[in-house]
């Protein structure tokens, strides 16, 4: 086996980068991936408050009126002085979002596993869920309004659970599908039965794909949730409370509604990856580029 | 005196600093002069690959010195002085086999492409394929075509990384006979790195031995076969004797490291 | 499409026959024979007006318009982003948490918003929903770009440096074609993601063109009439279908018969 040894950000004479950056020759990998990722987020966490500032900064320099760009300042108070109304609208739209969440993630790894048992549902299912990728699923939101009583949370709960279903279940199939045939093979010569083989290899093999979709649609859960609260139905969550704020040109309040939706977002996504380290805790993906 | 294609003087690699680093290579110094075939053979982690990525400026040394074709490898590199075959044939998929050869060709802005092209393809005897595309050809033929491309601006040397490892046993007897028959055709020098040492006894002038831990030049064999080989070097006494001398040469360093 | 059809006539016939009403009622309102669906295509939107499926044709070049404003731009955007960062190391340290960054901000959520911001400061509606689109294209393609631009094998980055390949050599012989299948899986995604943010952006008050504001209009109107709710999703579906497909035939047109490096 050839051994190849390549030079970290060595840069040739003409200043191109080593396409090896991050590559570390065997006998000197340190295990410090994780501090290392700390540190890395120091720099990145001193420029956002910089940038803080100087937008604070500009607005009070330049007098700029509160409907053109609302300063920092004043959205965090009106986010403190609207606390009450908008976490408990926003408690309402969590519900849809997690209801959502729920539903269409355990449905998306059921027909995952689905595809594996029958091929027949796989052909069916992929040029299907290809073409259902095109369209653009938000569509769906006044039908489901229609179908459903308009003013119950049901219809987002179903737009979120269809958004939230094809990545899960296409990248979940995909881990599931995507293993060696040699570990295949290998579980066979031991006579495994089926349910062994999806045990032993394809279901640890699909985890990271399963986690990777999971990270994108936490977050995406609470957007689909807001954006199909957008087309109608009651005024007591956040979607309805953003967009009337807006039209009112009140516009402090509605980035206080957006931070409150970031929030609930970001706290969905440290779910993800705090069961993420549980059930994984030999792998812990951090490569931002790996977003499917 | 000579003219010397690759010159190393106590050559030395390291890679990485203070308690973890790790001495790829230590002493080496090796002399090949222009025509020869030199086969670069010893255990994993003898760094011959290593040696080879030297002498083609891919890694610079820690210390020593190294003069290729006279000059600093760096110089040789931009000079375009070699070309470079690896294990897998990395040829673009997204050329055909004509465009896949050309490639050095248009980097190094060469006039007079097509005929270069079309005499490297009949020297591998690959011109009936010169419009398919990489996945459309078998192992041995696209290393074929690395070779080509290899050759296509006539370099003084050829550097080669295991480059019929993956192939089969049948393959790649042919292929050695076809580098033999390509070594003779264009007088380049020969870098050859393998695993093999019938494969390094068959095709060289003189097959260095390397040890590990850390790698250095433990042994230098000349063949001693003669010219042009074929299968019926392959079963002559002294095919064997060589190999046997090279197997001890090996097994001597496994047992003292 | 097919089964599509076969399950929803299907729906409605097995639940009206034992009659049935959760958890979708299977009347003709809220639930359409799917061929009435079509036919309210060929009727007027209002009475004496044009036929809907006019309309909705007009409706629908506006909103692909500003998607593909913002989805070239992205696009653009994006992969200068990728080149730039696979180019220096530093930049990609300190601009990829940015990057990753921006995507927290829900832009989605945030497109009306945006939208009537962008109205208070005087620009066109078009251009607010561009920017919008502009901004979802332009992450995906930017990752993507980034990891196809690294794609190559090693192997072939030293055979590229044996020859002494100037950087800008490197880029266009090997690194882009290899990344190529990897932005156009980005810009098939990029693509809905266009549509779906026009679409949004479309729904604030006081905008009357575009699809998004169809539906909106429509879905107020579901008691009434909801074929025509129904048809207009269906026209945003094709539109979705026609902006990726378009996407794909440019994918088969650039890469020929080379063979596909990842499938999507």
């Amino acid at each position: 086996m050839t051994e190849r040894d390549h030079e970290i950000g060595e840069t040739n004479e003409t200043g191109f980068a080593s396409a090896f950056e991050g590559d570390v020759p065997v006998g000197t990998r340190t295990p410090s991936a994780i501090p290392h990722r700390l540190k890395g987020l120091v720099p990145a966490g001193i420029a956002f408050f910089a940038v803080i500032a100087v937008w604070e900064g500009a607005i009070r320099l330049f007098d700029v009126q509160a409907f053109v760009l609302p300063a920092p300042s004043v959205i965090v108070g009106r986010f403190i002085e609207t606390s009450d109304v908008i976490w408990s609208v926003g408690f309402n739209t969590m519900i849809e979002a997690l209801a959502g969440l729920i539903a269409g993630t355990i449905l998306g790894v059921a027909v995952a596993f689905g595809t594996i048992r029958w091929v027949p549902l796989r052909e069916g299912l992929m040029p299907f869920a290809i073409a259902a990728n095109s369209i653009p699923i938000i569509a769906l939101a006044p039908i489901a309004n229609g179908m459903f009583s308009i003013t119950s949370p049901v219809p987002k709960m179903v737009v979120v659970a269809i958004v939230v279903f094809f990545p899960v279940m296409l990248n979940t199939a995909r881990g599931l599908l995507d293993v060696d045939a040699d570990e295949v093979e290998l579980m066979r010569s031991y006579a495994a039965t089926p349910r062994e083989v999806m045990w032993r290899v394809r279901v640890p093999h699909a985890l990271p794909y399963f986690f990777s979709a999971m990270k994108v649609v936490s977050v995406l859960s609470i957007t689909a949730a807001i954006v199909a609260e957008y087309f109608g139905g009651s005024q007591e969550v956040l979607g309805q409370y953003i967009l009337n704020r807006a039209s009112l040109l009140v516009f402090p309040d509605a980035w206080a509604g957006i931070l409150v939706a970031s929030i609930l977002g970001v706290a969905l996504y440290g779910f993800v990856l705090l069961a993420e380290r549980l059930v994984m805790p030999w792998h812990v993906s951090f490569r931002a580029t790996d977003a499917s | 005196m000579n003219d010397l294609v690759v010159k190393a003087d106590q050559v030395a690699k390291v890679f990485g600093q203070g308690e973890g680093q790790v001495v790829a290579l230590e002493n080496i110094s090796l002399q090949i002069e222009r025509g020869e075939f030199i086969s670069l053979i010893g255990p994993s982690g003898c760094g011959k690959s290593t040696l080879l990525r030297l002498v083609g400026d891919l890694l610079s040394p820690t210390s020593g010195s190294l003069e290729v074709n006279g000059k600093t490898p760096k110089q040789a590199r931009l000079d375009r002085d070699y070309g470079i075959v690896f294990q897998k044939a990395t040829l673009l998929d997204w050329r055909t086999v004509t465009k896949n050869v050309e490639l050095p060709l248009e980097i190094m802005n060469t006039d007079d492409r097509e005929a270069t092209i079309s005499d490297m393809l009949e020297l591998v005897q690959l011109d009936e394929f010169a419009d398919h595309y990489p996945w459309q050809l078998s192992g041995g033929m696209q290393q074929r075509v690395a070779i080509a491309r290899a050759l296509a601006f006539k370099p003084a040397l050829l550097l080669m990384d295991e480059p019929f490892g993956a192939l089969d046993e049948m393959t790649r007897e042919l292929m050695q006979q076809e580098v033999l028959r390509i070594w003779d055709e264009t007088e380049t020098t020969i870098v050859f790195v393998t695993h093999s040492i019938p494969e390094a006894v068959f095709l060289s002038t003189r097959v260095v031995v390397m040890s590990s831990r850390p790698g250095r030049i433990s042994d230098v064999i000349r063949t001693v076969l003669p010219h042009p080989r074929d299968e019926d070097t392959r079963d002559s006494q002294q095919y064997y004797e060589r190999i046997t001398e090279v197997r001890e040469a090996l097994r001597r360093d496994e047992g003292s490291s | 499409m097919a089964s599509f059809v076969v399950l929803w006539e299907g729906y409605k016939l097995v639940w009206n026959s034992f009659g049935w009403i959760e958890p979708v009622r299977p009347d003709n309102v809220v639930m359409p024979h799917t061929w009435d669906m079509i036919l309210e295509l060929f009727k007027p939107v209002r009475r004496g007006g044009q036929l809907l499926i006019v309309d909705l044709s007009a409706r629908s070049f506006w909103t692909l318009r500003e998607a593909l404003v913002g989805f070239i731009i992205g696009g653009l955007i994006g992969f200068g982003l990728g080149v730039l960062f696979v180019r220096s190391g530093l930049a990609e340290r300190a601009f990829m948490p940015y990057v990753v960054g921006s995507q927290t901000v829900p832009i989605l959520a945030i497109a009306p918003m945006v939208v009537v911001w962008g109205g208070q400061l005087a620009f066109p509606q078009w251009v607010s929903v561009s920017v919008i689109a502009a901004y979802l294209t332009f992450f995906p393609v930017a990752i993507n770009t980034l990891r196809g631009l690294r794609s190559p094998d090693p192997n072939a980055i030293e055979l590229m440096r044996s020859y002494a390949a100037k950087p800008k050599e490197v880029l266009w012989k090997l690194q882009f074609p290899a990344a190529l299948p990897y932005i156009f899986t980005a810009l098939k995604i990029s693509a809905t993601a266009s549509v779906v943010g026009a679409l949004i952006g479309e729904l604030p008050a006081g905008f009357q063109s575009g699809l998004g504001r169809a539906l909106l209009t429509f879905s107020q109107q579901f008691a009434v009439r909801s074929t025509k709710l129904y048809s207009t999703v269906i026209i945003c579906a094709i539109v979705g279908i026609l902006f990726v497909g378009f996407i794909t035939w440019l994918e088969h047109r650039v890469m020929k018969e080379t063979r596909r490096v990842e499938s999507s």
